[in-house]
């Protein structure tokens, strides 16, 4: 049995029945880290000597007898937009190369307080901008089940060290679809919490109404341990909802226990989830699955969603509009890039040379789309009006919600694309979040599950989405259907 | 022609918090740079503002207090401009759901009451500090300041005179420093206005074309710069010129201001509401809690002193021009029980050190308790006058406890007849002419003599009872 290809509960129970021990786990991680990094290239960092004193330390603790959470001595990586202390936080970007923070963000105190060994911190796609983890100042990752495809975007270096096992599991951060999206390129199982249940303190903000931190994993019912130990309200965050309107942490516990039912559960399938542009394997891995919950006693019903569309219009609006405001503290005077050695006339001139040196060309224009968005006379045109499309849409899936408990449909509409094709039509780049950005725009949670593969091999993912705050329903329904399923127990050959 | 002036203010106060609008550090002015700061106020990737509630009770206290109406559902928006001393280059603050609007404040005028309508009220940060060091020719920034609350009262272009201007921002700020929300400190920067004057032909009914005037110090500054402002667009005016929509600077040394920006470049902050700040619900409950403990204002308080206690006119409203000195009258009078004493001490020796030590009354060293002992024995006999404010000084500057300080110092009054008439007799003996001149009428003798023997007595006769002894050893000398 190798380590690395235990599942986070898996492991966390054998540390916990003293069969590995948490340095072991650390070890052996490292070592696969080793062997597969160079391919894969999901680290920015890795920290083998803290890794290691952490596990040591952990399992001080646990021969102490003191109850930490379940996952204890998992051994982990954290994307690299989520701040931790004392250990760089780049954004994958010039911009931060060398900014390490002097604080931890919430979601990773929570886990490292409860036990967990970080290893490292994952490559993302430029501040989150992107679907391909193609924009990053420290290269391009690779999709572990093909190394000239994309592992998607923007955690695609969380969703890559899951995948190559690299990691037992990760954080990512989703805003249009950056947790669920490379969990369904890498075959990894992806969850995008509802907007407030996770704190969003100190991960570094793209689009602040909708981005999530959220758990990448090999399974559903590792996933909703994470979001157990992360989630909650907190005193950083004012959009973190407070206790009571906060999910259900005692019915998501009992959620990833075995022997879960769907039986009664209704779900929707939208018709406008399987428009135009969905690769043929894509429709029939979905189709499938959707089949394979109605067979495990769910019923499964066609039904209709707005405006899903418009949705990647909007969330492209209020996205960038946010991030303009968002990505404007990093001007080269506190912290981060700053140009040396060069003469500048003024201090707009210097603002313009550290920006444009400091960002790469895909935030330069997200910057420049949300700057202009909001600009005097065309505020009213495209920000207004994507509020109110925003509103819409939410009265839409509540609306459906209030029929179904889920709504099921394609992560995305095809498997992970050859690098660099993205990037040479960006727009079309922006049209693969179709059936993402939804999730963001209404606040919904939402779960990647792998559900088959393509005809090259490469994996396929469904997506639930929930009520707001009913993870449970969500990771209830994953575990159910990998109980029934192995498409999550494939790895790929590396 | 004659003209009209037309003017509006913009009064930015600090809030005297204790810490900052969005995160916990300390709002204290002063403080080594950058010790007062934290990754929130210094705009670290990733921090949070999490919203102070007392900002808002503060703001409605100032709502309250100005008859403006709270919006119920109140929310921050950022505004966004690249400056070194704003580290997320954008400020919080408010513009499409101020927290006050529709208020006005009531100005007593050579003409009688006057109506000024505030516009709006709004919560916001403050920006650091920029320091400019001559020696490395550099700039540094000092964060501190940041995110120390601000409100933003808007008026309306309602005043026509620099003294009407004056007379609204003086009682706008003891509104404010009777509400206890800010100190309203122009030279600690902790009160700053920005001037908007227009002119138009008496009688007009259309606005002329305004400027606005920033970086006045001082309310004496900002009366000059009303003035010559207005003089300078009535100047334009009468040459045929135009006057430009633009801000200007006032510099104090010249007595003038110069062009800052005009409209054109006026920047655009791309407003937008704050996602990492939810709105604010201020319920009717809580205004109503913010009401019952509101403090009461300098109007009713002036009231009270000339109904209650006697006190003129002039007197009530010296005593309400700040709350510091409001309170230690108020306390002096009730603990002592001699509110005519205690309003003759505050508008004299107090008042008189205050203006010597160039502070804020709040500033000086005077326990009511203090003041209150020393009136209590001036009427007890116990001191004079005189040795009293010998004693006042004392507690000013050394904190004294002021029957301590008689008792140590021997200064009780000596009204011991026996003790008088020994020393009288001495100086008697002594000054052989003071007699011949007291019997030739020369009354200055008199007073020559009470003098030598206060002298002797180090202060401490009681003059009455030092008269009467003095005058019966010379008659029968
Ligand atoms: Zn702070």
């Amino acid at each position: 049995m190798d380590i690395y290809t235990l599942s986070a509960l898996e492991l966390g129970h054998k540390i916990a029945g003293r069969e590995i021990s948490a340095p072991e786990a650390t070890q052996a991680m490292l070592d696969r880290i080793t062997a597969t990094d160079q391919t894969v290239k999901a680290y920015l960092t890795v920290v083998p000597e803290q890794a290691l004193a952490q596990a040591a330390l952990i399992q001080q603790r646990l021969d102490n007898g003191e109850q930490l959470m379940p996952l204890a001595g998992v051994p982990m990586a954290i994307k690299d937009n989520i701040s931790t202390k004392g250990l760089r936080t780049t954004c994958g970007s010039k911009m931060l190369w060398d900014y390490v923070p002097p604080y931890n963000a919430t979601a990773a105190d929570r886990l490292l307080a409860g036990g967990a060994v970080l290893l490292g911190k994952t490559n993302l796609d430029e501040f989150a901008m992107g679907n391909t983890t193609e924009t990053s100042y420290g290269g391009i990752t690779t999709n572990p089940w093909a190394s000239d495809r994309v592992p998607g975007g923007s955690s695609g270096g969380s969703a890559a060290a899951v995948a190559a096992g690299e990691a037992v599991y990760a954080l990512g951060s989703d805003t249009g679809g950056s947790i669920r999206q490379p969990a369904s390129y890498c075959g990894v199982t992806g969850l995008k919490p509802t907007y407030g249940a996770v704190s969003r303190f100190g991960l570094v903000a793209y689009g602040s109404s909708l981005d999530q931190i959220g758990p990448l994993a090999k399974t559903a019912a590792d996933c909703g341990a994470i979001l157990a130990q992360i989630a909650g309200p907190d005193s950083k965050d004012s959009t973190a909802m407070p206790a009571g309107r906060n999910l259900d942490t005692t019915a998501l516990l009992k959620s990833i226990e075995p022997g879960q039912s769907v039986k009664g559960l209704k779900i929707g399938i939208p018709a406008e989830y399987f428009g135009e542009g969905l690769q043929p394997e894509v429709r029939t891995a979905v189709e499938a699955a959707a089949a394979q919950l109605a067979e495990l006693g769910a019923t499964v019903e066609p039904c209709h969603l707005p405006l899903v569309e418009e949705g990647i219009a909007t969330y492209y609006l209020i996205a960038t509009a946010e991030a303009s405001a968002n990505l404007a503290r990093y001007d080269g005077i506190q912290y981060g890039f700053r140009p040396t050695g060069q003469a500048y006339e003024d201090l707009a001139d210097f603002y313009a040379q550290a920006r444009t040196e400091g960002f790469g060309p895909e935030v330069r224009r997200r910057i420049m789309l949300g700057t202009f968005a909001l600009s005097s006379g065309y505020y009213d045109a495209y920000y207004l009006k994507a509020l109110k499309v925003r509103k819409l849409l939410q009265q839409g899936y509540r609306e459906a919600l209030s029929r179904f408990d889920l709504l099921i449909g394609p992560v995305a509409p095809t498997t992970a694309p050859k690098i660099g094709t993205t990037l040479s039509d960006p727009l079309q780049g922006y049209l693969a979040d179709i059936y993402t950005v939804a999730a963001n725009l209404t606040g919904l949670p939402g779960l990647s599950l792998p559900c088959g593969f393509d005809q090259i091999g490469l994996p396929i993912g469904v997506q639930l989405i929930g009520r707001a705050f009913d993870e449970a329903t969500l990771v209830r329904t994953g575990v159910t259907y990998q109980e029934a399923t192995g498409y999550h127990r494939q790895s790929p050959a590396l | 022609m004659s003209y009209e002036t037309v003017i509006g203010l913009e009064v930015h106060v600090e809030l005297s918090t204790a810490s900052k609008i969005f995160c916990s550090c300390e709002t204290t002015f002063g403080g080594e740079p950058n010790t007062h700061c934290c990754p929130v106020c210094t705009g670290l990737p990733g921090a949070l503002p999490v919203l102070n509630e007392q900002v808002v009770d503060y703001a409605i206290r100032t709502c309250l207090a100005t008859h403006c109406a709270i919006t119920p559902l109140t929310r921050f928006d950022r505004k966004n401009y690249f400056y070194p001393d704003l580290p997320k280059a954008y400020q919080i603050s408010q513009l499409h759901k101020p927290i006050g609007r529709n208020g006005h404040l009531e100005i007593e005028t050579a003409e009688g009451l006057k109506k000024i309508g505030i516009h709006e009220i709004h919560m916001e940060e403050d920006a650091g500090k920029l320091i400019h060091d001559p020696w490395e020719d550099c700039t540094l920034v000092d964060y501190n300041r940041c995110g120390v609350p601000l409100l933003e009262i808007v008026s309306e272009p309602d005043l026509r005179s620099a003294e009407e201007a004056l007379i609204y921002l003086e009682k706008l700020r003891s509104i404010l420093q009777f509400l206890g929300v800010s100190d309203c400190r122009m030279e600690q920067g902790s009160l700053r206005a920005d001037v908007n004057v227009s002119v138009r032909p008496v009688g007009s009914q259309t606005f002329g074309t305004r400027t606005e005037m920033k970086n006045m110090n001082s309310f004496k500054a900002i009366g000059r710069a009303i003035v010559a402002e207005a003089k300078r667009q009535i100047d334009l005016i009468e040459d045929g010129k135009t006057i430009k929509q633009e801000t200007r600077r006032w510099d104090e040394n010249k007595d003038s201001s110069f062009a800052m920006r005009s409209k054109e470049d006026a920047m655009d902050y791309r407003y937008f509401p704050d996602p990492d700040l939810v709105a604010i619900n201020i319920t009717p409950d809580w205004i109503e809690r913010v009401r019952s403990g509101l403090a009461e204002l300098p109007e009713s308080r002036r009231a009270r002193y000339i109904a209650d206690w006697q006190l003129s006119e002039y007197e009530a409203g010296v005593l309400t021009t700040h709350p510091a000195i409001a309170n230690l009258f108020e306390e002096t009078a009730t603990l002592s029980g001699r509110p005519k004493d205690a309003a003759s001490w505050m508008l004299g020796e107090f008042m008189q050190a205050a203006k010597e030590q160039e502070c804020e009354p709040q500033d000086l060293h005077m326990p009511a308790q203090s003041l209150a002992t020393l009136i209590a024995r001036v009427a007890e006999g116990v001191v004079n006058r005189n040795t009293a404010k010998k004693i006042f000084t004392q507690i000013l500057e050394n904190k004294v406890d002021p029957d301590a300080y008689i008792e140590q110092n021997g200064l009780r009054m000596v009204s011991n007849p026996d003790a008088l008439k020994d020393k009288i007799a001495e100086i008697i003996a002594a000054n052989p002419q003071s007699i011949v001149d007291y019997k030739a009428g020369k009354t200055k003798a008199m007073g020559f003599l009470v003098g030598q023997v206060m002298r002797a007595m180090q202060g401490k006769a009681d003059p009455q009872l030092l008269n009467e002894l003095l005058k019966d050893a010379l008659d029968r000398a």
